[in-house]
């Protein structure tokens, strides 16, 4: 069954079959174990938000997306999974991150590319927590993001969305004085148009556009970028699908670096004595992504899977009046790499093995010689998912990964897992499981010495950070009444070594930020869900609840590990109302870090400056009819002004009204 | 859809919270000084820039003008090649501080600061009044940096 599954077209076997919210409740999952698994009993912790979830709230960037699956918490523009991550000043990610299961994680900084995805054509997106290298090698420190898009559908299927919005102006008369700006509201537009269709019975494709322009919140915090993204499928045979996703993103305008202290956080502060503003830049960027795969099905028994994946990127700063200096001056590069997968349902178990090869190539004129630098790497992985007893299933797994680095030396990891499931009842399963993560450091945090505006060196003796992790939890599901309800409950315990973190150093006549290997961490944690679904006037209606308790220590230091809030709260709420209405809300809390960086904090003012989060997200829609549907966002309601990162204002109140007509 | 309403209220209701976060409630302070200088300039292509620095602080070392968050400079460059200047410093947090004076940047790197003249003692910036002082800069006599 698990390999009938595995050769399903993606439009059945991806989307969910009901509009569902975050979470525990979509019908399938891949990432946990690179094959379908049915999500009630899949023995790790996986969230998935689903296509309708992120429709409904208006969401057209990756990041917002995550801000409410729970355990999942954001720094800017890094994830944090069960407080895997802190805040690295924008470079890096301790989590990885896949599009259709190819990782995706950008050439030059090896960070997520929030805004450059087809978030328009996502069937749905997992979110696997807890290290996951056993499966996909470097960056699955502490947990694995999967977009996983859309399939064909069987009738030609053409979408608008169109949004528009404003922020709300400031509160605080002192901080308008810094920024006329502030006094006004503030735009934001965003339109897509997708279509999607089969042609004939062996071909299907679906195509999306859209453009996002915002005039930001704060000064200098302006942007717009335009996106395209096409797949095209092909059934080449009974026994051989082919598909091709690729995607061109345009960005365009300012990157708010660092607020000038809570007196005035709304411009740029200046990090060096005399004034000189440091705290934006202002870039062209070109994000492009080819990624083929490739499903050959063997025999009745076995399936293999190619993948390739082509991922390049070019940054150019602007002068004053818009224009891009060149590309020397710049940053350019480009990932690729492929690999093999081959699934084979044996006697004894589906055992699922194969082989990988990446590589890339980065320059920028921010490292110390100019040159193209890259990081090669092969590996190989297998795992053996068994049923040794009825409802017990045990999957071990082992990956090896060799990383070539550019001063000759070889980083050599074997990353281990193994999960446990145990199915008490059809509604009722156990889970354990056990897995090793790591992360190479990339290029930019190894070679990147420039001091000409911002005090950054070098340290190509950069290690691998390290995690390994167990959990155990139960997930369960049962009906009041003519209400359903789903729980989910984890305890989890993670150790980190090595952990790289920026610190200001100063030696043989240098002074400035350079990432070291600096400490090692424990990090331990519960974390519970529930979920109730309810059919009123004749949709669902919906509640949730999740609260994740951490405890993040330093080991090296013997205080708490920077950056991370104790207590997590998120909470979602969908209810029918009648004459096609629908009323929707999602409330987060965050406490505020227990402890944040205080060298940053030497540096740019009221940089150690946090508070609790508050945000409440509410929405009233209107669907007169299946192709239309209109609604009212309402985003940080509360107007609560917090930060997620150091040194930059969240966003304050702002109104969005949304129109989504289908053809 | 009770439960779904009431966790709506909820959400609403919860978060009986202050605003997050809001300016200082300090009233700043300036500080308003004079420069006498006296002995021979150096030379122009070492005079990159120079400023009136107050820091709360004692510094270690250069790296120490990086650390924004607890001194105040003057917004405008001093003039150079001339015998005496005056400055305004605005916007200055209140508080004491105790160690001020000229520093000149001789070249173009973050840390290439020193001090050329000081402030005799410390001294306070009162909540929305300005500190008065006055800086002597003899460039044959430069003070000791790192201070003693």
């Amino acid at each position: 069954m698990m390999l009938a599954a595995l050769v399903a077209l993606p439009a059945r076997a991806q989307v969910p079959s009901t509009a569902r919210d975050t979470a525990s409740v979509a019908e399938v999952v891949v990432t946990a174990s690179r094959s379908e698994q049915a999500a009630a009993t899949v023995p790790t912790s996986v969230a998935v938000v689903g296509a309708e979830a992120i429709a409904a709230r208006g969401l057209v960037r990756l990041d917002d997306v995550l801000r409410n699956v729970p355990g999942v918490q954001l720094s800017d523009n890094q994830v944090s999974v069960r407080g895997s991550s802190g805040f690295s000043y924008n470079v890096g990610s301790r989590v990885l991150f896949l599009v259709d299961g190819v990782p995706l994680l950008g050439p030059d900084a090896e960070g997520i590319p929030f805004e450059a995805l087809p978030l328009e054509q996502a069937a749905r997106i997992e979110v696997v927590k807890g290290p996951g290298s056993a499966l996909y090698g470097s960056g699955a420190l502490g947990g694995v993001i999967n977009l996983i898009t859309r399939g064909f559908p069987e009738r030609p299927a053409t979408a608008v969305t169109a949004l528009g919005g404003a922020y709300e102006p400031v509160r605080h008369a002192a901080w308008r004085s810094g920024w006329a700006g502030a006094d006004a509201f503030r735009r934001f537009g965003y339109v897509s148009a997708s279509h999607a269709r089969r042609l004939g019975g062996r071909v299907g494709m679906w195509a999306t556009v859209s453009y996002r322009d915002d005039a930001g919140y704060l000064r200098l915090g302006a942007g717009s970028r335009a996106t395209a993204y096409a797949k095209l499928g092909w059934r080449a045979s009974g026994r051989v699908r082919v598909d091709l996703l690729g995607g061109v993103s345009r960005g365009k305008g300012d990157t708010f670096l660092y607020w000038n202290g809570l007196g005035d956080p709304l411009n740029p502060g200046t990090l060096a004595l005399g004034g000189r503003t440091t705290g934006s830049s202002d870039n062209l960027t070109y994000r492009y992504s080819v990624l083929p795969t490739a499903t050959v099905t063997v025999s009745p028994r076995t399936v293999a899977t190619l993948r390739a994946r082509v991922f390049g990127v070019t940054i150019r700063a602007l002068d004053d009046r818009g224009r891009p200096f060149p590309l020397a001056d710049g940053t350019a590069g480009v990932r690729y790499g492929g690999e093999v997968q081959v699934a084979h349902a044996a006697a004894f178990g589906l055992v699922t093995a194969g082989a990988t090869l990446d590589a890339n190539a980065t320059r920028t004129s921010f490292y110390a010689d100019d040159r193209y630098r890259g990081q090669p790497e092969a590996a190989a992985f297998a795992q053996w998912e068994a049923e040794p007893l009825e409802g017990l299933r045990v999957t071990p797994g082992v990956r090896f990964d060799a990383y070539r680095l550019n001063d000759a030396r070889t980083e050599r990891r074997v990353s281990p897992k193994l999960t446990v499931g145990y199915e008490v009842s059809p509604r009722l399963h156990l889970r354990a499981g056990y897995g090793a993560g790591f992360r190479v450091p990339g290029v930019s945090e190894r070679f990147t010495d420039d001091t000409s505006f911002f005090p950054l060196l070098s340290n190509p003796a950069l290690r691998p950070e390290t995690s390994e992790g167990a959990e155990a939890g139960v997930r369960g599901e049962r009906r009041f009444g003519r209400t359903d309800v789903r729980v989910d409950a984890a305890a989890f315990w993670t150790g980190y070594r090595r952990l790289v973190e920026p610190t200001f150093v100063s030696e043989g006549g240098r002074s400035g930020f350079r990432f070291v290997n600096l400490t090692r961490a424990r990090i331990r944690g519960v974390e519970a869900s529930v979920e109730a679904v309810r059919r009123v006037f004749g949709r669902a209606a919906t509640a949730g609840a999740s609260v994740q308790l951490l405890d993040a220590y330093d080991t090296g230091t013997g205080r708490p590990l920077v950056y991370r809030s104790q207590y997590l709260v998120q909470t979602r709420a969908e209810a029918a109302l009648p004459f096609g209405l629908a009323l929707g809300a999602d409330y987060r809390f965050a406490s505020r870090p227990g402890r944040v960086d205080s060298d940053f904090a030497l540096f740019v003012p009221s940089a150690d400056a946090f508070t609790d989060a508050h945000v409440l997200d509410a929405r009233l829609a209107w669907t007169p009819g299946p192709a239309l549907s209109v609604t009212f966002l309402v985003r940080n309601a509360l107007d609560r002004y917090y930060a997620e990162r150091p040194a930059i204002l969240a966003p304050p109140r702002a109104f969005a009204l949304q129109m989504r007509a289908a053809f | 859809m009770r439960a779904a309403l009431v966790l709506l209220a909820l959400a609403a209701v919860l978060p009986a919270c202050d605003g997050g976060f809001a300016p200082p409630a300090t009233t700043p302070g300036a500080i308003r000084g004079t420069v006498r200088y006296a002995g021979p300039w150096p030379p122009a292509d070492s005079l990159v820039e120079v400023r009136f620095v107050a820091m709360r602080f004692i510094p270690r070392d250069t790296t120490d003008f990086l650390q924004l968050n607890n001194l105040v400079f003057s917004p405008q460059k001093l003039r150079v090649n001339v015998d005496a200047d005056v400055f305004v410093v605005p916007d200055v947090p209140p508080g004491r501080y105790v160690y001020a004076g000229v520093a000149q940047r001789y070249a173009a790197s973050l840390f290439a600061w020193r001090p050329v003249g000081l402030v005799e003692g410390a001294f306070t910036v009162p909540p929305g009044d300005t500190a008065r002082v006055t800086v002597e800069v003899d460039f044959r006599r430069l003070p000791p940096f790192p201070p003693r």
